[in-house]
């Protein structure tokens, strides 16, 4: 049997093409669980003399996303009930209380949640409304015209009325520094200088060992964070995923330079050709030995590159864009400078250039 | 001007990425003939040269360097007096009609020569130049 059930409205950029992300909707999953929990203790607290509720309660009641309605993005939630819940076993109304009892608590002032909303109920908002991202709000009709008002803000002031911490979605990026094998879990530094433990997949272990302890490798993490009220992060307490950028310095200088257009030299300035800039960015994010300090990287006027490094003989590459052409150059006092062209073009080129540099480049003791 | 006076040359940002400054802040560019432009220090402070280049002529820079027309000369690359209608401070380094391999060695070098007298204005971000 099936009958609608509640129809929220999710507005924000993500949903004005009338669809509904799916991270977004193991939201309505998490807001299904959280009607079905409250429903037990409404339940429960009516009938004192149980200790449990009715077999298939919970069982037979399941909300259906049935259908998508333009207007931002208006998901319809149907109940669909079977067994005894579908022979009206007087048990029906505790999913539709719960419901409006979830709207009633959003909607309440900070101090003021209704007393018959369980506190231990709170966490469940960890999980509702927890893809929603700055900017974004999810509305829930309430009685007559009114309507609850679900952002991260108010998530956040729910869960912490009745905890120390909440939960909202991560991502972070920096270095492993160490690894707890033990624990499973290592350190990473991020860019800012802050530590902080990330619990590691058993998949993970083998890249760990590979990559930790090394700078040039950056690994973004995906997952779950508990914060405090003043939105520090306490802990790490589930990792969605981990992505591994190597030489990431590179990869990063790389992006900024794709992203020129014409003019960005004051009106001048020719855009790098993507293709030939994806290509050598490409080499040297893969390839870059890590032995070698990397360089400063910037775009010439007329489109091309140039590299340069903190070293001895202030080295230098000017790259052509157009034939792949790289010229080396570097001041020798005692031998006068040191030129050298590479058609990096060739694939022997690349390990040959690479193989210069190692030999060539100087850097001054630290 | 003098072989003491400080030529105030404009960096670019995208040319002195996290702050790093590179001989492209010193290589001529194509439109510029081998006529490098920069502001003749005896007639305007580093920060004015900054706020004219920013505001008046509506240009980037991300600070100033300078470097002394006796350097430049040495560089063999002769400075001199290059007023325009309303920019009376303009000035050119000239690097006649050299190819790019000659320019880049005397870009660095200027490079050189000017991280050795160290930034001479960097604004404050988010701040008017004072």
């Amino acid at each position: 049997m099936k009958s609608e059930f509640l129809q929220p409205k999710f507005e924000g950029a993500r949903f004005a093409e009338h669809t509904l992300p799916l991270d977004v909707a193991r939201d309505l999953a998490a807001y299904e669980t959280l009607v079905i929990e409250l429903a037990k203790q409404l339940y429960l607290k009516d009938h004192p003399e149980r200790q449990r509720v009715l077999r298939g309660f919970a069982a037979d009641f399941q909300l259906h996303l049935e259908r998508v309605d333009d207007g931002s993005s208006k998901p319809l939630l149907s109940m669909v009930v079977a067994g005894a819940l579908a022979l009206g076993a007087g048990t029906n109304n505790y999913f539709e209380r719960s419901r409006d009892l979830i709207t009633a608590c959003i909607a309440a002032p900070d101090t003021q949640l209704p007393a018959e909303f369980p506190r231990e109920l709170l966490f469940h908002f960890n999980q509702v409304g927890k893809s929603l991202r700055e900017g974004e709000r999810m509305e829930l009709p309430g009685e007559g015209t009114t309507v609850a008002i679900l952002t991260p803000e108010r998530r956040k002031k729910l869960v912490l009325a009745a905890d120390k911490v909440y939960e909202r979605q991560i991502e972070l990026s920096g270095t492993i520094e160490e690894a707890d094998w033990g624990k499973s879990t290592f350190r990473l530094c991020l860019t800012d200088g802050t530590r902080v433990v990330i619990p590691m997949p058993d998949a993970f272990h083998a890249q760990a060992r590979m990559i930790g302890g090394r700078d040039r490798f950056q690994v973004t993490v995906e997952g779950t964070g508990a914060f405090d009220s003043w939105d520090k992060l306490q802990k790490v307490v589930l990792v969605d995923s981990l992505e591994v950028q190597p030489n990431y310095q590179l990869a990063s200088r790389f992006d900024e330079l794709r992203i020129l257009e014409n003019g960005w030299h004051n009106g001048e300035g020719v855009a790098l050709e993507k293709s030939k800039l994806d290509a050598i960015a490409a080499r040297m994010i893969a390839h870059y030995p890590e032995t070698i300090p990397l360089p400063v990287i910037v775009p010439t006027q007329d489109g091309n590159l140039l590299l340069e490094w903190t070293a001895l003989g202030d080295p230098s590459v000017d790259l052509n864009l157009f034939d792949l052409k790289a010229d080396f150059h570097a001041f020798d006092p005692k031998q006068g400078d040191i030129d050298q062209e590479f058609n990096l073009s060739h694939n022997d080129d690349w390990s040959r250039f690479f193989g210069f540099l190692a030999e060539k480049l100087e850097f001054p003791p630290v | 001007m003098t072989p003491a006076t400080i030529l105030l040359r404009q960096s670019h940002p995208n040319f002195i990425p996290d702050g790093v400054l590179t001989s492209q802040v010193f290589m001529p560019n194509s439109e510029d003939e081998g006529r490098m432009s920069a502001y003749d220090g005896d007639q305007i402070t580093p920060v004015e040269s900054y706020r004219h280049y920013t505001e008046v002529l509506g240009k980037q820079s991300h600070n100033v360097w300078g470097l002394t027309k006796a350097e430049v000369d040495d560089a063999g690359v002769p400075a001199e007096p290059n007023a325009l209608l309303g920019f009376p401070s303009h000035s050119i380094i000239d690097f006649g009609n050299r190819g790019e391999k000659e320019c880049r060695r005397i870009a660095k070098r200027l490079k050189a020569l000017a991280l050795s007298r160290g930034c001479l204005y960097l604004p404050v971000q988010g701040a008017a130049a004072a």
